[in-house]
């Protein structure tokens, strides 16, 4: 149908996409062991705020400063990408403020703020549908949040460190990934409507083999540059250890929940450039739901390469997307209809996991008895 | 026949050789300790026993037959069962649970009679439930039926670990580090609960244990441990004055000098 | 048990059964409300999802996400067998989907539970068996990846019309008259609930019995329990099987109460919901999830003004309730009178000065 090495360049293309986010998931994995289901989610995100950034540079600024685009095309491209990684690693960070730290500890300030936020706003949301008052709606929203902040308040305090189970940390991980999906359904916020990256700078169409290098070789940047960071920085040995051994790692001295602040906020800044690199470059139509299949497809070729391994989601991401685009584009001629392209990928996740679960780079680490 | 017949029984873990040539026979009746500094492979040598790990080379041989690479469960079902160096017990579940289940070897209703409940379930049911209750009772720990297992003292924990591992009426009993956390009153509350035992549920007794007091007390012969080989074996007065076994805890000593 | 007391129970549930049934649609007609009727077999299917997926999740620890693909083997399954074994095997039944009586859907029913739950249980050993050797997070995952497939692979099943909606079976045949079957309408309130009981009877005695105890034994410590004499991989896969086989009785029941069954139906987000019941019910505890279930059920019906907020309020709640109460409302035990003693005590302790100490 088509030619290999065109099919095997769309292959890499997509594979360094699911190796950005698979990145992600398995830093996460490394220093919490959490398999963090809302990273697909944080992925979404990044979209939205890519076409946020870019209209703000590119519509409005113009605008009202009265000048033609004074960004040129690739920076304005640039700063796009960096509004939206910035933006989405501070998403991280709120979700692990918010909602994976009080699991462990007795921290109760970040989840009544933000969770309160999101509960007072809900409260408010139904208040108004109840066709309250504008104002009673406020008071009703604001007395909402209130009384979860207390709520939590309570609870954390007599919260034993180190009580919470890996189960309701994977229940949690859930909870937080269905909320930002059904959350940025709501008409007021990003609703159901698919949207497009306009076709205007800062970010506008360019030839397909173009995009397709581009996306390649900008994703290729950050993985060089998050390599970087684990590998020469001091908080990247930090990282390091805390994901080898974290009881060990706070004896040394580590502030661990610092640690894994940051792991997180790193990786969700890496799904950030992925959200505005594959649809900002590509155009392609996106709603608040694309990050479930993209993200799932992701945390298999992070399993894939051995979730906790950086190095090995890189790769599961690789093969993933290359095993995806040939399945698609060769398929059809051993009779695999290309509607089995998303089935591929969980076929590869039970292939995985029966026979090498610690993944192709993975060690597995038996238990003690 | 002996009970237990182990042979050249080596266990390796890729490159490290945690049990080499590991050697031991076992008559029914005795109470043999199994002791050696920190890493000697005395927890390997029981999960081989006791189906954990199979074995790399080497045979075990159980009442005449071969155990080695078998699963735990059907080692159970042949008359080993254990205690564990970290207690392990069904946290959640109430301490007469927590036997009960080691009585299901011995009381296999099957699923559709657990649904019917007819008479035969009834009996079955009632049988494991007082066989349990008997050995709560027999480790002073009847008053605590109905409290979750968790909520015991460390000490009440280990005894009813020991009473799930009799719960299975096994021939061979292996106890990991039973003495561990104990104080010394508790020890010899152990001592003479393990001497019995013995006698009482006709069971042989493997024991690991550090504390030389414990061991030199109730075993009538040792076997020593260190770097996963038999170092030394004999009897408690034997390996107090065996040079090797001095050694291997305290380094170079001189001549003379003994393991207390 | 005593003889009469079983039998009497068994009748017991029986009468109130048809009794109830009478009432809605006997010839008296007392009280015939679609809607309270529609809801009321939602409840009585999340009951049945929610008390089997307990044995699995909550009694043997094994953390299932995928359940929502035995639903969906059941369902299809189910709905295969009425409609293309309508000529040979249900003549008797109307081929335009009308409501059913009670005494001639009774067969139908068996045969299509039958069919569908025994499909999902073979379903439920294949995919139980290799997952099951993977631990907590990796077995959830690998469950919903299995559940993936089954929804594509029936998705590519012309037969059942999987890419769109199954409503029957289009007949090209002589007769013109039977152009067209569709799966005749069999479930009823009656046989949801008689399933629901069947459901928490079995799993109450499986728990209070020492097959319980092995299932408890496995979520507490597997190796423990192994050194014990129990065969853990057996009875995960026990659990896993027998979750299966009512989960999918239970999609074949839904099925027969559409008209039309649509893979929609069976996305992964439906397979949290009924997570969501367990979990906020107390995982082990059975009639905490059926407390739960009943209350997730009712509940987004009786908050109509919250409808658009549904979908958010769910999640938001889940995380709150994972920070505030993880074991849920009962956590691992059943209703009783202790329990609720459990309950005064702690909250009375709220109001004492002293913080906990750690």
């Amino acid at each position: 149908m088509h030619d290999l090495p065109q099919q095997i360049l769309i292959g890499l293309q997509l594979g360094s996409i699911y190796a950005l986010i698979a990145l992600g998931y398995t830093m996460v994995y490394g220093v919490l062991k959490l398999i963090n289901f809302a990273h697909g989610d944080v992925y979404m995100v990044g979209a939205y705020a890519g076409i946020g950034a870019a209209w703000l540079l590119g519509t409005w600024l113009p605008s009202v400063v009265h000048l033609p685009p004074l960004i040129p095309s690739p920076l304005g491209a640039v700063l796009v990408l960096l509004a939206s990684m910035v933006i989405c690693g501070l998403l991280g960070l709120i979700i692990e403020q918010a909602a994976y730290r009080p699991l462990r500890t007795r921290a109760w300030i970040a989840p009544a703020l933000f969770l309160g936020a999101a509960v007072g706003y809900v409260a408010y949301g139904i208040a108004t549908n109840a066709n309250r008052t504008p104002v009673s709606a406020i008071i009703i929203g604001i007395v909402a949040w209130a009384g979860l902040a207390a709520l939590l308040y309570t609870t954390q305090r007599r919260r034993s460190p180190g009580s919470g189970s890996r189960l309701t940390a994977l229940i949690t991980a859930i909870g937080v990934s269905l909320f930002l999906e059904n959350f940025g359904v709501l008409p007021q916020i990003f609703s159901s409507d698919p949207r497009f990256f306009p076709n205007d700078p800062p970010i506008a169409r360019l030839a397909p083999n173009v995009e397709t290098g581009l996306i390649f070789t900008v994703s290729l940047v950050l993985m060089i540059a998050l390599t970087y960071i684990v590998t020469r920085t001091r908080i990247g040995k930090a990282i390091r250890a805390v994901s080898f051994d974290s009881d060990a790692a706070a004896l040394m001295g580590i502030n661990t929940d610092r640690v894994i602040a940051f792991t997180f906020a790193l990786g969700a800044a890496l799904a950030g450039a992925a959200g505005v690199l594959v649809f900002g470059l590509q155009h392609t139509k996106f709603d608040p739901y694309v990050g479930i299949l993209y993200g799932l497809k992701a945390f298999v070729a992070a399993v894939l390469g051995g979730i906790g391994n950086i190095p090995g989601a890189v790769l599961g991401g690789l093969i993933m997307g290359l095993a995806e685009t040939l399945v698609v584009a060769y398929g059809p001629n051993i009779g695999i209809d290309s509607t089995y392209r998303d089935a591929v990928a969980f076929f590869l996740l039970i292939l995985i996991l029966l026979f090498r679960p610690a993944g192709l780079l993975g060690k597995f680490a038996p238990e003690k008895v | 026949m002996p009970l237990l017949e182990v042979k050249d029984c080596t266990k390796q873990f890729g490159g490290l050789t945690a049990v080499n040539q590991f050697t031991l026979s076992l008559e029914s009746g005795e109470m043999v300790g199994l002791i050696g500094p920190n890493g000697a492979g005395k927890t390997t040598a029981f999960n081989l026993l006791t189906g954990v790990y199979a074995p790399t080379s080497g045979t075990i041989q159980f009442c005449g037959s071969s155990i080695a690479g078998h699963k735990p469960y059907q080692i159970a079902a042949a008359g080993i069962s254990r205690t564990f160096q970290n207690i392990r017990l069904f946290p959640a579940l109430t301490v007469l649970d927590n036997v009960r289940t080691a009585t299901h070897l011995h009381y296999q209703p099957s699923l559709l009679s657990a649904i019917w409940r007819g008479k035969s379930f009834t009996l079955a049911e009632n049988a494991a439930r007082d066989e349990a209750m008997a050995l709560l009772e027999r480790f002073g720990l009847g008053k605590y039926y109905g409290d979750t297992a968790k909520s015991l003292a460390y000490g009440e924990q280990r005894r009813l670990e020991i009473a799930r591992a009799l719960a299975t009426r096994p021939k061979l009993l292996l106890l990991d580090e039973p003495a561990a956390g104990m104080n010394p009153q508790e020890k010899n509350d152990l001592m003479e609960q393990i001497r019995t035992l013995r006698d009482e549920f006709g069971v042989t007794i493997l024991l690991i244990e550090h504390d030389m007091k414990v061991v030199m007390g109730i075993c009538e012969r040792i076997l020593v441990l260190d770097y996963g080989q038999v170092i030394a074996q004999g009897t408690p007065r034997e390996i107090r004055e065996d040079p090797k076994v001095i050694e291997a805890y305290l380094g170079e000593v001189d001549a003379g000098s003994s393991v207390s | 048990m005593p003889l009469w007391k079983r039998f009497g129970g068994i009748a017991l549930v029986f009468g109130l059964l048809l009794l109830l049934d009478h009432l809605l649609y006997g010839p008296s007609r007392v009280a015939h409300d679609q809607y309270k009727e529609d809801v009321l077999i939602r409840c009585g299917l999340a009951i049945i999802l929610a008390v089997s997926l307990n044995i699995v999740n909550g009694f043997t620890g094994q953390f299932s996400l995928g359940h929502i693909g035995f639903y969906m083997v059941g369902a299809y399954v189910g709905a295969a067998l009425s409609t293309y074994g309508h000529t040979h095997l249900f003549p008797q039944l109307p081929t335009d989907g009308s409501p059913v009586g009670l005494w001639t859907s009774a067969l139908p029913i068996l045969a299509v539970s039958l069919a569908g739950g025994l499909a999902a249980a073979a379903i439920g050993f294949l995919v139980g068996l290799p997952s099951l050797r993977l631990r907590g997070d990796y077995l959830a995952i690998i469950t919903l990846g299995f559940a993936q497939i089954i929804l594509v692979i029936v998705r590519n099943i012309k037969a059942v019309d999987g890419a769109t909606s199954f409503t029957g079976l289009p007949v090209a045949s002589q007769d013109q008259a039977l152009a067209h079957v569709a799966t005749p309408h069999l479930t009823s309130l009656f046989w949801v609930f008689l399933v629901a009981a069947l459901v928490i009877w079995v799993a109450y005695s499986l728990r209070f019995s020492v097959h319980g105890l092995a299932f408890l034994a496995v979520r507490e410590d597997e190796i423990a329990a192994e050194a014990m004499g129990i065969n853990t991989t057996r009875y995960k896969v026990l659990a896993f099987v027998l979750s299966a086989f009512f989960t999918g009785i239970a999609g074949a029941l839904f099925a027969h109460y559409q008209s039309s069954l649509s893979n929609e139906s069976f996305r992964f987000e439906r397979s949290i919901d009924v997570v969501v019941m367990v979990v906020l019910g107390g995982l082990g505890s059975i009639s905490g999830v059926t407390i739960a279930a009943v209350l997730l059920t009712i509940l987004p019906e009786a908050l109509r003004p919250i409808a658009q907020y549904r979908l958010v309020v769910y999640p938001l709640l889940l995380v709150i309730l994972m920070l505030t109460r993880p074991q849920g409302i009962f956590g691992r035990e059943e209703v009783s009178r202790a329990w609720l003693r459990g309950q005064l005590t702690s909250i009375a302790g709220w109001f004492s000065r002293r913080p906990d100490r750690v």
